[in-house]
C-alpha cells in the first residue's frame, strides 16, 4: 500500500514523533520508503495462514514464579541522578494542565 | 596475547604466572593501538585496572575463576555499573545505569573484566554499524568496508585483537553477520538461554544475547558461564546448562542438513565455495549431508520487519525525556517535550522503524499484518521441527555475501535488510546459532557458515562447530590486527 502524507501524520502522533519538525523533504522519503516497505512485506498476504495460531514467543516458557525474598534495590538517589530535570527530590517536567494548552 | 585462548589467559592468571592487572594494561595499549578501528565508545582505564587488581586479590585468596583475569568488551546495550550505556544514540547520551547486565555479572563474577563499551548501530537498528551516533566502526580486514551490525564494534574488538571476548545482541543477526564480516566466531543460543536483565530490550521475543571469540571453545566458555535461569528475566528457560567439558566434547553430527531454498539466487558464488568446504569438513568427520526443505524460508525477511519493527515501537516508547537521557528544552507542554524529544532524540532508522511498527499496530492494520506475521512465524516454527526431523544440524551461509563497502547499499533500506535473510529464521523459531570462520575470499575477505540446531541442542550445535574448525583451522587475526598501520 502507499503511504500517505496524511497516514504518515497521524501513525507518527501515535508513536509521539512531530515529523513537521524535520524538513519537508525528509517527510517525503520517509512516505517514500514506507510505501516500498510495506510493498514488500505485503507478500505475507500470499501466505496461507488458515488454522494457524498468532505465535508470541518462539518457545513455550512456564510462567516463572519468583522468589519470595527481599533483594537490593538501587535506590532513589541513583536514579534521580538520571533525570534531564530534577527539584530536591522529584523531576521536573513541563506543565501539563494549563501552560501548554493541550495536556498530556 | 594475540594468539592465546580465554582458557590460557585464565590459567596464566590462576597460576600466578601472570598479574589480571598486567592482562588488562595490555588489552587497553591494544585497545589504543587499534583504536582507528573505531570499535570502541566509552572506555574507563582506571576502573578496568581496579576491577583487575580485584580479580588478582580474589585469585590470591584462592578462588578458582573460569575467567580470571580475561579482558571484555561489552556492546553498548547492556547495562554496566558506573559506565555509560548509550546505545549509540543520542537518545542515552550520558546514561548511568543503577544496576549491571546479569550476562555482564555473571562474566564478572567469573574473574573477567570489563574494559569498555563497544559501537553499534544505534538501538541495535541495521546491519553495517553505520547508524551509530559516534560514528562508524571499520572492518579491520578491509577498512573500506562495513565490520557489520548491529554489534559492529564488538566482532571489530575481538577481529582487530584489541580483546579476545566481547558480548553482542542478535535480534536478526547482528551477532553473526558481523562475525562473517569481520572472521570471528558469534553465538546466539537459544531463545531463553542467557538472561536479557539489564539489555536495552529492542524486539523482546526475538533478543538473545551472545559472545564474539576468535575460537569455538572460548564461545563454550563463555556461554556456559553465561547462560541459565535468572529471576531477573522471566523468559529465561530451567533447562539444565551443558558444562563448558560437555561442549568441548560433543561429538561431530552425524546428518547435516542444508536447506535447498538457502542456495537459490543472491548467494554469491565465493560464499558458496566456503559452504561447500565447511560441508566436505563435515563429511570428513563422518557427517552424512541431507538436503531439506523450508519452503517458506523467503517470507522470513518480511515477517521479521514487522514483527521487530512492532515490538520496537513498543519498546521504545518508554524513551519520553522524563526519567533519564535525551530531553529537549524547548518545549512548552508536557506532550510536546514527548514529541520534540522523541523525534530529536531518535536517528533516521530508529524513527523509520518506530514508524513502521506503530502503522502495523494501529487500528485497521493490525490484523492484515502484525496477527498474520505471527501466524506465518508459527508455520516458520514448524517447518524447522520437521527439518530438526531430519537431521541433527543445519549447515547455512551467514550472510549472502562478504563485507560489502561502506554506502554500497545506498540510500534502499530494503536492500540492506536483505543482508540479514540467512539469520532472521534462527530469530523467528529461537533456534541457537554460530557463524563458523570458514576461510576467505579469493579477494582476502573473510567468511562465515552458519551452523542451527534445534532449540537447547547446543551440544549438538558446538559438535559441529568444532568438527569446522578442526578442519578448516581457525581463522587468524587479519593482517592489520599488527597494529604497526593503525
Amino acid at each position: 500500500m502507499s503511504v500517505t502524507l496524511e497516514t504518515l501524520k497521524h501513525t507518527a502522533e501515535l508513536a509521539r514523533l512531530d515529523l513537521s519538525l524535520l524538513p519537508t523533504e525528509e517527510q517525503h522519503r520517509l512516505a517514500e520508503q514506507m510505501s516500498r516497505i510495506l510493498a514488500f512485506v505485503d507478500q505475507l498476504s500470499e501466505v496461507d495462514v488458515e488454522g494457524e495460531e498468532p505465535m508470541t514467543h518462539p518457545i513455550a516458557l512456564p510462567t516463572a514464579l519468583a522468589a519470595d525474598v527481599a533483594v537490593a534495590t538501587p535506590g532513589a538517589a541513583a536514579m534521580l541522578a538520571n533525570a534531564p530535570a530534577r527539584s530536591g527530590d522529584e523531576i521536573v517536567v513541563p506543565r501539563v494542565i494549563d501552560g501548554g494548552g493541550e495536556g498530556g | 596475547m594475540a594468539e592465546q585462548t580465554l582458557f590460557e589467559v585464565a590459567e596464566a592468571v590462576r597460576s600466578g604466572l601472570r598479574t589480571a592487572e598486567s592482562v588488562v594494561g595490555e588489552a587497553l595499549a591494544r585497545m589504543e593501538v587499534t583504536a582507528s578501528f573505531g570499535a570502541f565508545v566509552h572506555v574507563d582505564r582506571e576502573r578496568a585496572l581496579a576491577d583487575a587488581r580485584a580479580v588478582d586479590a580474589r585469585v590470591a585468596a584462592g578462588e578458582l575463576l573460569p575467567l580470571a583475569g580475561v579482558p571484555v568488551a561489552v556492546k553498548d546495550n547492556l547495562c554496566t555499573e558506573g559506565l555509560e550505556t548509550s546505545c549509540a544514540s543520542k537518545m542515552l547520551g550520558g546514561f548511568i545505569a543503577t544496576y549491571e547486565a546479569t550476562a555482564v555479572s555473571r562474566l564478572r563474577a567469573a574473574g573477567a573484566v570489563v574494559i569498555g563499551k563497544t559501537n553499534m548501530d544505534e538501538f541495535a537498528m541495521g546491519s553495517s554499524g553505520e547508524t551509530s551516533v559516534f560514528g562508524r566502526a571499520l572492518n579491520p580486514w578491509d577498512t573500506e568496508r562495513v565490520p557489520g551490525g548491529s554489534s559492529s564494534g564488538s566482532a571489530v574488538a575481538v577481529s582487530s585483537r584489541a580483546v579476545l571476548a566481547s558480548l553482542g545482541s542478535d535480534t536478526g543477526g547482528s551477532i553473526r553477520q558481523p562475525a562473517s564480516f569481520c572472521g570471528v566466531v558469534g553465538f546466539k543460543p537459544t531463545y531463553g538461554r542467557i538472561s536479557r536483565r539489564g539489555l536495552v530490550a529492542f524486539a523482546s521475543s526475538l533478543d538473545q544475547i551472545g559472545p564474539f571469540t576468535t575460537d569455538v571453545a572460548d564461545a563454550a566458555l563463555l556461554f556456559s558461564v553465561m547462560a541459565g535461569q535468572d529471576g531477573g528475566d522471566m523468559t529465561t528457560s530451567d533447562a539444565p546448562v551443558p558444562t563448558v567439558d560437555e561442549l568441548l566434547q560433543a561429538p561431530a553430527p552425524l546428518r547435516v542438513g542444508v536447506p535447498k531454498e538457502y542456495l537459490a539466487e543472491g548467494l554469491d558464488p565465493e560464499v558458496r565455495g566456503r559452504l561447500d568446504a565447511a560441508l566436505d569438513a563435515l563429511k570428513a568427520e563422518g557427517a552424512e549431508i541431507v538436503e531439506v526443505s523450508l519452503p517458506h524460508s523467503k517470507y522470513a525477511v518480511a515477517t521479521y520487519y514487522i514483527l521487530a519493527s512492532a515490538e520496537a515501537s513498543s519498546n521504545l516508547a518508554r524513551f519520553d525525556g522524563v526519567r533519564y537521557g535525551h530531553r529537549d528544552t524547548n518545549a512548552t507542554s508536557l506532550i510536546d517535550t514527548y514529541r520534540r524529544t522523541r523525534t530529536f532524540g531518535f536517528g533516521a532508522e530508529v524513527r523509520r522503524r518506530i514508524m513502521l511498527g506503530t502503522f502495523v499496530l494501529s487500528a485497521g492494520y493490525y490484523d492484515a499484518y502484525y496477527q498474520r506475521a505471527q501466524k506465518v512465524r508459527s508455520v516458520f516454527v514448524r517447518e524447522f521441527e520437521a527439518a530438526f526431523r531430519q537431521c541433527d544440524v543445519l549447515l547455512t551461509p551467514t550472510a549472502p555475501t562478504a563485507a560489502f563497502k561502506f554506502g554500497e547499499h545506498g540510500d534502499d533500506p530494503l536492500t540492506m535488510y536483505l543482508a540479514d535473510i540467512y539469520t532472521i529464521p534462527a530469530n523467528l523459531a529461537g533456534l541457537p546459532a554460530m557463524s563458523v570462520p570458514a576461510g576467505l575470499t579469493a579477494g582476502g575477505l573473510p567468511v562465515g557458515v552458519q551452523v542451527l540446531a534445534a532449540p537447547f541442542a547446543e551440544k549438538t550445535l558446538f559438535g559441529a562447530a568444532l568438527a569446522i574448525e578442526r578442519r578448516l583451522g581457525k581463522m587468524a587475526a587479519p593482517p592489520a590486527a599488527s597494529g604497526e598501520k593503525s
